[in-house]
């Protein structure tokens, strides 16, 4: 099906990657910072001084005790970093550089849904799901009601999909098979209307849907908001990142290897020569940004400039990521301000003269722009939020912990990256995404 | 500029958290923050925020605003002559200098009293509830005056400027917690506790001659055998002319008087999308219909009540209407939060100011009154509408 999109905002913001790809090399350490996964009680299976191979587990989930969470290299455990009350903040590997892959006897002949449900869960794989409501790993024995992927991306400056996929897409094909074959569910694979008909699988569980219009028409939260709705906190769908699913299809395509390395974006304006990288997986950040010239009062972002998370340069990013930015963080204080004509001015509203010069490329910076407000409802949420949602109320209902409301209004339709746009149009300066997250944790702990 | 920003990078060190003037932050931030731009950068995600602000919306909206005072200040004086027996044809070919000075020896003390009282109600909440001052107040004190009469004494307006403030605002929370708009609320506190000094033919004593408002020359004339021959300022026998009214050369509140100018104010609003379109569709097509069907009403009657006979486009012209349905009804607190609300509320202000002004005898304007009306009912209005969003969002699932 092809759906339009109509609300959002297209943002032309400096520090677009260039296609051509840059090979990081096996860095001498890797590391994982189990925060990156929402709502998992990391329970360690390994300490310093052990040694690990590739697949080799290195925590489990108090939870959900199946589900593993794995090493993606071989060598030895440098360090365990905790925080506050033992948080794991960050587990260190030094790698050997053999890449080991650790001993597995899985049986490939016999592929019943439940020996790939097994599989993933015994190599990791099962992590690379998550879930809506919640944006979590889901249960390991739970099944969703279809499956989401989503081949495109709308965010200002972030990594494209198809780029990886075109070159693997042997293995996303098999991939996508391979979960079908599991899930016995609906997959639905959302493209921009560009890339359609790009890939074909043969197999009627799979759905191909092309979405055009302005982010966040390439959200997996939109694309699911079209397709297959979500009702209640029981109302379950799945959804996964398509490097992940590639990585899939090439452990069953290879009979077991795992696959360790992911095409990233490294964009953003705190970079000279943003581009696109090749780099293994868990490697530090810094690994990553010895290739590039960084601007010295630019901060690193893990994900994409609307909707990451800011991480220090010897953590890894987020395994759910692919893009890595570097956003300037200095801000002057001009004199009067608010009487700045803006020929510059990155803006969606009409106060300022650069919404009358088509085809702006506007430089960013993290400044807010103004101070905390009580919300003012000029309505300019509602202009970019392409959902059937009511955010003024939504807020409301959330800041007044009403779970009633929330439910009503649609919260477990949510996720904080979908109101982005909302944050960057607020005028009060309102942190929508960051009060749709505390919504979603409160509602999961009260209802 | 650098001289300056030292200064107040200095003060800042005695007001900033766990220093001894921590309290009146509010006080330091205010004109720190109006005099330089925050350099406050973003925690959470999004890394990117747009260039807007409050400061730049409300100043804008004052910016529109700025029209409808110059006419005002000029009007002030043309309406003083004329109230003075200069007959009309001679006082507008007055020096404008001088039809100017008139004005702003009576507006300006307005605004010092306006924003030196309002002002103060302003920091003091904001010292002890320890928010920042919030620039909603820029376009309440602008607006103050401007829907007050020019001869009304300074006492009263600094009266009704606490009542709009303190009992308008900031006792719900301050702006955007606000249900009914402070300088609507302000007008309202001096329509009903000192009525004889803000409507009615006391509007513009400068002198024993005075001068009634055209609305009122319409509502209280009932030997007339049209609305045409009622719109005449009863002490000089100045007739009233549509295009008059619709410039500006009538009687009435400081900003109130000029559709032209009122107009304008709303292009630049619109245009820069700071007043919702929906709400001002809403007011004027619930005008056009109710002022219709007060036609059909009067013509079927036979009433001797002229208001029910006059056309929408004088409705447009007259009182306080056109500056309302743009400054004051579209304020995005105290109107409906929902879009399909906004249309509603919108229209509800409409039909009530219409309905006010024809079937009321007692209060020949009806602005005022619809839009307090419309306020008070904005949450219900948004309670239904979000109910039936609600019943449209299950349909979804089933």
């Amino acid at each position: 099906m092809k759906f339009k999109i109509k609300k959002g905002l297209d943002l032309n913001i400096k520090g677009f990657p260039v296609s051509d790809i840059k090979e990081v090399d096996l860095p001498s350490e890797a590391c994982l910072d189990p925060r990156i996964f929402k709502g998992i009680k990391p329970k360690l299976t390994v300490k310093v001084g052990d040694s690990i191979e590739i697949g080799g587990q290195l925590f489990f989930d108090k939870n959900n005790p199946s589900c593993k969470f794995v090493s993606q290299h071989s060598g030895k455990i440098k360090d365990i970093k905790f925080g506050k009350r033992r948080v794991i903040e960050n587990i260190i590997i030094a790698t050997d550089g053999f890449n080991k892959l650790k001993d597995n006897d899985f049986n490939f002949g016999t592929r019943n849904p439940s020996k790939i449900r097994e599989i993933l869960l015994e190599t990791g794989m099962w992590t690379y799901f998550r879930q809506r409501p919640f944006s979590k790993i889901p249960d390991s024995t739970s099944s969703p009601k279809a499956l989401f992927i989503s081949t495109m991306s709308t965010a200002p400056n972030s990594f494209d999909p198809i780029i990886a996929l075109e070159e693997r897409s042997k293995d996303f094909v098999k991939g996508v098979n391979v979960l079908s074959k599991m899930l016995d569910v609906k997959i639905h694979i959302c493209s921009s209307i560009e890339d359609e008909g790009k890939f074909n699988f043969g197999n009627s569980n799979v759905d191909l849907h092309q979405f055009d219009g302005p982010h966040p028409s390439g959200n997996v939260g939109v694309h699911i908001h079209k397709i297959d709705p979500i009702k209640d906190k029981n109302d379950i769908a799945w959804y996964i990142n398509p490097q992940d699913v590639a990585d899939i299809g090439s452990f069953f395509n290879s009979n077991g290897m795992l696959y360790n390395k992911r095409y990233i974006a490294v964009s953003g304006e705190g970079l000279d020569n943003p581009s696109y990288s090749a780099v293994y997986k868990d490697t530090p950040v810094h690994n990553i940004l010895s290739l590039f010239k960084v601007d010295e009062k630019s901060t690193i972002v893990s994900g994409d400039i609307l909707s990451g998370f800011t991480i220090e340069s010897g953590f890894s990013m987020s395994r759910y990521h692919d893009t890595l930015t570097l956003c300037l963080n200095e801000v002057e204080r001009k004199f009067l301000g608010w009487l700045d004509p803006g020929f510059k001015a990155l803006t969606s509203s009409r106060t300022f003269v650069s919404s009358i010069i088509p085809n702006l490329e506007f430089s960013s910076t993290m400044a807010l722009n103004g101070s905390r407000r009580s919300i003012i409802p000029f309505g300019f949420w509602e202009e970019v939020l392409p959902l059937e949602i009511l955010p003024t109320f939504l807020i409301k209902s959330i800041l007044a912990k009403d779970v009633e409301e929330m439910e009503e209004l649609g919260i477990y339709e949510c996720d904080p990256e979908d109101f982005a746009l909302c944050s960057f149009v607020c005028q009060s300066k309102l942190e929508v995404s960051s009060i749709i997250e505390e919504g979603l944790v409160f509602i999961e702990d009260n209802s | 500029m650098n001289f300056l920003r030292n200064i107040l990078d200095k003060a800042e060190s005695y007001f900033s958290k766990g220093s001894k003037y921590e309290k009146f932050w509010p006080l330091f931030d205010a004109p720190d923050t109006f005099l330089f731009s925050t350099n406050k950068i973003t925690k959470k995600a999004p890394f990117l925020r747009d260039q807007i602000d409050l400061k730049r919306s409300m100043f804008f909206v004052v910016l529109a605003l700025i029209p409808c005072l110059c006419f005002g200040v000029y009007n002030v004086g043309l309406q003083n002559k004329i109230s003075s027996g200069i007959p009309f044809s001679d006082a507008i070919s007055l020096p404008l200098y001088d039809l100017l000075m008139i004005g702003l020896l009576s507006v300006v003390p307005l605004y010092i009293v306006t924003f030196t009282v309002g002002g103060i109600c302003e920091a003091i909440f904001s010292v002890v509830r320890g928010h920042e001052i919030n620039e909603g107040f820029l376009v309440t004190g602008m607006l103050i005056p401007l829907v007050m009469p020019a001869s009304l004494p300074l006492w009263m307006v600094a009266a009704s400027t606490v009542f709009g403030v303190v009992i308008g605002k900031e006792i719900f929370g301050g702006t955007g917690y606000n249900v009914f708009n402070p300088a609507l609320l302000a007008r309202s506190f001096v329509f009903f506790a000192y009525p004889g000094q803000i409507s009615g033919d006391r509007v513009w004593t400068f002198d024993a001659v005075s001068g009634a408002t055209p609305l009122l020359a319409v509502s209280s004339n009932n030997s007339s055998d049209s609305y045409m021959d009622a719109l005449v300022n009863s002490s000089t026998g100045h007739i009233y002319t549509w295009s008059d009214m619709f410039i500006g050369f009538i009687p009435g509140s400081i900003g109130e008087t000029s559709t032209l100018m009122v107009l304008i104010g709303a292009s630049f609003l619109l245009l820069t999308g700071l007043i919702n379109f929906r709400t001002v569709s809403g007011v004027m097509i619930g005008m056009i219909l109710t002022s219709y069907l007060m036609n059909i009403l009067g013509s079927s009657s036979n009433s001797s009540n002229l208001m029910l006979f006059l056309p929408w486009y004088y409705h447009l012209v007259m009182g306080g209407f056109a500056f309302g349905m743009i400054f004051m009804a579209t304020e995005p607190v105290t109107s409906a939060h929902t879009n399909t609300g906004r249309w509603i509320y919108g229209m509800l202000i409409g039909v009530m100011c219409i309905l006010i002004r024809c079937i009321n005898p007692a209060y020949p304007e009806g602005m005022m009154l619809g839009i307090l009306f419309a306020n008070a009912l904005a949450p219900l209005i948004d309670y239904y509408v979000v109910k039936s969003h609600k019943k449209k969002r299950m349909k979804r699932f089933a």
